[in-house]
C-alpha cells in the first residue's frame, strides 16, 4: 500500500460550489462564512446531553426561562405599579415549565377545559386562573365558576350560559370580556370576542352589567401574535381605556382591570421578514412604553385599573432548543447536498412560520455549500429546511436549533414517529427530564382493541423469512 | 474522457477551480482537491476513494460513498 501523509485535520466530504451562481450571489463568498457552532446549552454539553437523553431531545434552560420572565415583569413594573402578569399555558404546558412561571409569580391564562384542569393539578388555585377560548364546556364553566376563576367571555351565547349555570348553582361568576378591533395591523383578530367598532363589545357590556349571577371585572383582548407593530399596542390600550371608561359612564360599573393579552415577538426569525431578529423586533420597553403611556395618560384624572397580560412566546421561545442528528445524507439531482435529520416537522410545528438558527454543536470549517434538512418521516412535506449554506456534515454530526420553546411542545405531533424526551437544565447545572421520550405503550394507552380482532394474522404463502422457523 | 476532461481543469492551492470548456469557476474543499488531485494522477475512483480513507482515517466505505457523490457533483456541474 502506498505510504500516505497522515493529517491532523478533521474529515470534510469533499465538495464544489460554482462560484458567481445564484447562490454564490446571494450568500456572499462560498468559502467566508461559517456556520455558528454551539457545543453547550447553558453551560451543559451537548454531546453529554445527546448521550444520555438521545437523539433528537429538547433541552429547556431554567436559567433562561427565569431571566426572561424577571426582565419582562421588571420592565412592566418600572412602568405601571398595577400589573399582573399570566402564563400563556398554550405556548408550553409542560409541567415543569408552567410550575417555574409560577413560582416565578405568574397566574395561569388557560384556553380550554384541558388547560384548566391541568393548570388546577398543578396546584394552581381557581382565582389565579384565566378562562379564555372560544369554547369552554358547560362543566368546565360550572367548575371555573365554584373555583372563583375569572371566565373571558368570547360570545353573546357564552354570557347567557353563564347566567344559566350561575344562577342554577346560585353563585357569582367572575366575568371579563373579550373584545376585538382594528389596530391597523393584518390579520385583523376579529373572530375572537366582541368588537369594539361596531357596537357588539357594549352591547355585552351592558348586558353583563346587568346580568344576574355575573360580576363583570374587566375587559380583555389579544391583538396577533409575534407582533412587530409597537404601535398596535398603543392603539389597542386607547381604544381598551376608552371602552373600559364608556362602560363606567353607560353602566355605572368601574371595571377592575384590563388584559392586553399577549403577543410579544421573541427573538424568533418571522419567514418573510428580511431583517435579522435584532433589527426586526423590537425591545420589550418599548411596547410598555406604548402600553403604559397610553394608560396613564387617558386615566390620568382618576384611579388606574389594573394592567392584566399574558404573554406566550416571548417568555419561553429562546429558553428551548432542540438537539437533532445527521441520519443519512444524499446528493439530491440539482447538486445539493441532503440530509436526513433524527427531527422533522413533526416535532417543528412552527417551522412553517419561523426560521429557526442551526448551529452546529463543533466547528466543521468555513467551506459552505447549498445543503437540504429532511425530516425523518416517510412523507414529502418533512422539510426542514430547503435552502441553508452548511459545511458538509457527517452521519451523526449533532445541529441545535433555536429558539424553539413556544408552541412546539405542545403543538408537536405524535405521527410516523415517537416523541422524543425533553430536559430541563436546572440553575444548579443538573439535568432533570422533565417528559419521557415516548414508548409504544403510552402512545397505544388510549386505543381499544374489540376482543374478536385480537392475534389475527394474515396466512401469506411465498413471503416469509429464512430466519423465521 | 474523463481524465481527459479533468486534465484541462486549471486549480490552485487555495481550492479555486476553473474549467476552461465552460468558463466556469468553482470553490473546492480539501478532500475535493485531494480526490481531484488522484484522479488527475490517473488513479482510479476506488483508488482515490483509498486515499482520501488512509489520508483522513476514515472507514472505506464513507471515503466510497463520498467520492462517488462527488463524481456526480462533477457530472451535474457538467464538468465531466
Ligand atoms: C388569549 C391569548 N392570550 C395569550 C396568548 C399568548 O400569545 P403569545 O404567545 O403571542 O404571547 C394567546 C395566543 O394566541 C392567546 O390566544
Amino acid at each position: 500500500m502506498k505510504q500516505t501523509k497522515k493529517l491532523t485535520r478533521p474529515y470534510s466530504k469533499p465538495s464544489m460550489v460554482k462560484l458567481g451562481g445564484p447562490l454564490y450571489a446571494k450568500h456572499g463568498a462560498a468559502s467566508n462564512n461559517s456556520v455558528p457552532v454551539r457545543t453547550s446549552i447553558s453551560k451543559v454539553p451537548v454531546s453529554e446531553l445527546a448521550q444520555k437523553f438521545g437523539s433528537p431531545l429538547f433541552v429547556f434552560s431554567e436559567d433562561a426561562i427565569r431571566n426572561a420572565f424577571t426582565n419582562y415583569t421588571e420592565v412592566f413594573k418600572r412602568f405601571y405599579p398595577k400589573m399582573v402578569f399570566g402564563w400563556s399555558y398554550k405556548t408550553n404546558y409542560l409541567k415543569a415549565i408552567c410550575a417555574i412561571f409560577h413560582e416565578e409569580g405568574a397566574i395561569a391564562e388557560v384556553v380550554s377545559d384541558f388547560e384548566y384542569e391541568k393548570a388546577r393539578a398543578l396546584g394552581v388555585p381557581g382565582e389565579q386562573i384565566i378562562f379564555n377560548g372560544p369554547y369552554k364546556p358547560k362543566a368546565a364553566l360550572k367548575r371555573a365558576i365554584e373555583e372563583g376563576a375569572v371566565i373571558h367571555v368570547d360570545s353573546m351565547d357564552e354570557i347567557y350560559q353563564i347566567e344559566s349555570i350561575a344562577t342554577e348553582i346560585k353563585l357569582t361568576a367572575r366575568v371579563g370580556l373579550r373584545v376585538n378591533m382594528n389596530t391597523g395591523v393584518y390579520p385583523q383578530w376579529s373572530r375572537f370576542g366582541l368588537n369594539i367598532e361596531s357596537g357588539q363589545a357594549m352591547d355585552a357590556a351592558r348586558r353583563l352589567a346587568k346580568a344576574p349571577g355575573i360580576d363583570f371585572e374587566g375587559i380583555h383582548c389579544h391583538i396577533g401574535t409575534f407582533m412587530l407593530s409597537v404601535q398596535a399596542y398603543e392603539i389597542a390600550a386607547e381604544k381598551m381605556a376608552n371602552l373600559f371608561l364608556e362602560i363606567e359612564s353607560d353602566t355605572g360599573i368601574r371595571l377592575k382591570y384590563i388584559d392586553m393579552g399577549g403577543g410579544f415577538p421573541s427573538k424568533s426569525h418571522l419567514k418573510g421578514v428580511y431583517q435579522s431578529p435584532e433589527v426586526a423586533v423590537p425591545n420589550i420597553s418599548e411596547y410598555a412604553i406604548a402600553i403604559t403611556s397610553c394608560l396613564k395618560r387617558i386615566f390620568a384624572d382618576s384611579e388606574l385599573p389594573t394592567l392584566v397580560l399574558e404573554a406566550g412566546r416571548h417568555l419561553i421561545d429562546e429558553a428551548g432548543f432542540l438537539i437533532t442528528s445527521v441520519i443519512s445524507r444524499k446528493l439530491l439531482p440539482d447538486a445539493r447536498r441532503a440530509y436526513v435529520l433524527d427531527a422533522g416537522v413533526n416535532l417543528l410545528y412552527t417551522s412553517t412560520w419561523y426560521r429557526p438558527v442551526f448551529e452546529l454543536d463543533g466547528d466543521e470549517g468555513s467551506f459552505l455549500e447549498p445543503a437540504v434538512l429532511f425530516g425523518p418521516l416517510c412523507m414529502n412535506i418533512d422539510v426542514v429546511d430547503n435552502s441553508l449554506m452548511l459545511p458538509p456534515l457527517r452521519v451523526g454530526k449533532r445541529l441545535v436549533l433555536s429558539p424553539v420553546g413556544a408552541y412546539n411542545v405542545t403543538q408537536w405531533m405524535q405521527f410516523i414517529q415517537y416523541r422524543p424526551a425533553v430536559v430541563l437544565v436546572r440553575k444548579n447545572g443538573k439535568v432533570d427530564l422533565i417528559r419521557h421520550k415516548e414508548s409504544l405503550e403510552a402512545v397505544e394507552n388510549l386505543e381499544v382493541l374489540p376482543e374478536d380482532l385480537q392475534q389475527k394474522q394474515a396466512t401469506v404463502l411465498g413471503f416469509k423469512s429464512r430466519n423465521v422457523s | 474522457m474523463t481524465h481527459s476532461r479533468l486534465l484541462q481543469l486549471a486549480t490552485n492551492d487555495e481550492g479555486f477551480c476553473f474549467d476552461p470548456r465552460t468558463g466556469e469557476t468553482y470553490q473546492l474543499n480539501d478532500t475535493a482537491r485531494l480526490v481531484l488531485t488522484e484522479l488527475k494522477k490517473g488513479q482510479s475512483e476506488d483508488a482515490a476513494a483509498r486515499t482520501l480513507a488512509a489520508t483522513y482515517e476514515i472507514p472505506l466505505h464513507e471515503a466510497e460513498t463520498d467520492t462517488q457523490e462527488f463524481m456526480q457533483m462533477l457530472r451535474i456541474n457538467g464538468v465531466i
